[in-house]
């Protein structure tokens, strides 16, 4: 590990997002994932002022059919290569990695990383028969046991956390609690009624022990971001998010099965390598963004990269620690639980508008240092710095 | 109206013979013939010992409850019967996980530990699925 994160250290702050966008989001039935990548890779162009000609990497990324080809045909671009990575959420982190590497590395001087998503107008459900993949992993293992969807891997990692800690979904409701008051500030957010406790406790399961307000919210909309080297981001519109860590593990181990570590083998893996490129602490951490399709995921990030012991996030996410005044602000944008569910997306253009100052009553006052993480078998960190 | 199906089984090449097992109520797993370690679901390797040679070894169908979930919301047309349902994870006695249903037992009396058995329910012409209910403890 170490002799990687001195060969890494090298990229540490060499590129920067330097573009975001979104489009609008909720629900549009009457536009395509295409339209929506579109308007907010517009919106990014014109956030960094490059123009379309000037990039040369094209990572194009969503749930559903939607390719790098197809959206270079739409936008007449020839650039010098286009890439994506099926592997649904877990894969923005990565591609930013890779983004920042074909530019470290000299084969791009300016990437657009364009994400559509029309789950809602497609009735995606991210479980049954819509996700049928023969040959996959899990997705479809055991389909006939009635077992589907991520909401259930991550409802048994929920119980397994309950079962040898002894938290409480009581417990868990502060994490939901605390990103709805989040979104309550974020205008872009689609969930700004208030969300308390009681509320939680009484919504409906979906996959028991999880309840309604644990999961995601399915949605249209679309991101963008533009990367560029660290010469060029100064040159540019914005003040540069630069990329100080890039952190992965992934674990492929009994992956037909519901996960039963928790991941708690290989998620400090990504954190090691991340903060050793970053050569930062966790102390130095202003807010973060974490990978949120279920609230369980707040409790995993948490605890794998350290910020509290294992078995110990059910206390730790109390009385407002991971809300904006908190010691530690989660998803200040409201994440996938209360913002909109563009995996992980909208995670990076909160992560830069914070560290540009730009996000009015849902600031971080101060914020230099903003770290994304995703858990999952493929686990991803980004640490970010102004 | 006819019954909506449930989903079937999708069978490879590799586990073709779990399914003629299962079908003569017969639960026989994938087992290395060099490291003796099951593989489930089978594998053209042995993830531990790089061996391809493998037979498929009877294993007693008994096992506990290591932990479930239960779906309230329906994702397939043939389980709406059965909403809420659960889906286990078993740990079976010679030391695989297994995935299954646990029947004959409210998901509410669910607790991890408890001893569970499997049984064989034949779901088509060419399909009998192991599923688990309430077992004895061992020893008994």
């Amino acid at each position: 590990m170490q002799n990687k994160i001195d060969r890494l250290r090298a990229l540490r702050d060499a590129t920067a997002i330097v573009g975001v966008g979104a489009s609008p989001q909720g629900n549009f039935p009457e536009v395509d994932q295409y339209t929506l990548g579109l308007q907010a890779f517009r919106a990014a162009l014109d956030d960094c002022g490059l123009c379309k000609q000037d990039i040369d990497g094209l990572i194009v990324q969503g749930p559903g059919n939607i390719s790098f080809v197809r959206m270079g045909e739409m936008l007449g671009l020839d650039p010098t290569l286009g890439a994506n990575f099926s592997i649904g959420g877990p894969a923005t982190g990565v591609l930013i990695h890779h983004a920042a590497m074909l530019l470290a590395s000299g084969m791009c001087n300016n990437v657009a990383l364009i994400y559509g998503n029309s789950s809602r107008a497609e009735g995606r459900k991210f479980g049954g028969m819509t996700v049928y993949n023969p040959g996959q992993e899990y997705a479809n293992a055991f389909f006939y046991y009635g077992l589907t969807s991520p909401g259930a891997a991550s409802a048994f990692q929920t119980r397994m956390h309950f079962d040898e800690y002894g938290t409480t979904s009581r417990q868990l409701a502060a994490v939901a609690v605390a990103q709805r008051k989040h979104a309550m500030l974020n205008p872009l957010a689609i969930m700004r009624q208030p969300l308390g406790v009681e509320e939680h406790q009484q919504s409906r399961y979906v996959c028991e022990p999880l309840h309604l307000y644990d999961y995601c919210l399915i949605n249209d909309g679309g991101v963008a971001l533009i990367m560029t080297t660290a010469d060029r981001a100064r040159d540019l519109k914005q003040k540069p998010a630069y990329i100080s860590g890039i952190g992965r593990q992934d674990t492929y181990r009994n992956s037909s099965m519901p996960n039963t570590t928790l991941w708690r083998d290989t998620m400090p893996k990504a954190a090691e390598m991340a903060y050793g490129m970053a050569g930062i602490s966790r102390d130095d951490v202003d807010a973060l963004m974490i990978y949120d399709s279920f609230s369980i995921n707040v409790w995993i990030s948490l605890e794998n990269f350290g910020f509290c012991k294992p078995g110990e996030a059910g206390d730790f996410t109390q009385n407002g620690r991971i809300e904006l005044g908190g010691e530690l602000p989660v998803n200040t944008h409201g994440g996938h639980l209360s913002e909109s569910y563009m995996q992980g997306w909208l995670h990076q253009v909160e992560a830069v508008r914070q560290l540009r100052g730009a996000c009015g009553a849902r600031q971080v006052e101060d914020a230099r240092i903003i770290q994304y993480i995703c858990r999952a078998h493929v686990a991803s960190s980004i640490i970010y710095r102004n | 109206m006819a019954k909506v199906q449930k989903p079937l089984p999708i069978v490879t090449p590799l586990d073709e013979p779990y399914w003629k097992f299962t079908q003569r109520h017969e639960l026989r797993l994938q087992r290395c013939s060099r490291c003796r370690q099951f593989r489930f679901p089978a594998s053209a390797v042995c993830p531990e010992c790089d061996a391809d040679a493998a037979e498929w070894i009877a294993v007693s169908g008994n096992g506990t409850l290591f932990s479930w979930v239960v779906f309230h919301k329906c994702y397939f047309p043939g389980f709406a019967q059965e909403i809420p349902y659960n889906v286990a994870m078993i740990r079976l006695d010679e030391g695989p996980m297994f995935i299954s249903n646990v029947t004959g037992v409210d998901n509410a009396a669910l607790r991890k530990g408890m001893r569970l058995a499997v049984y064989f329910e034949d779901v088509s012409e060419e399909f009998t699925i192991p599923k688990f209910r309430p077992g004895q403890d061992p020893g008994r």
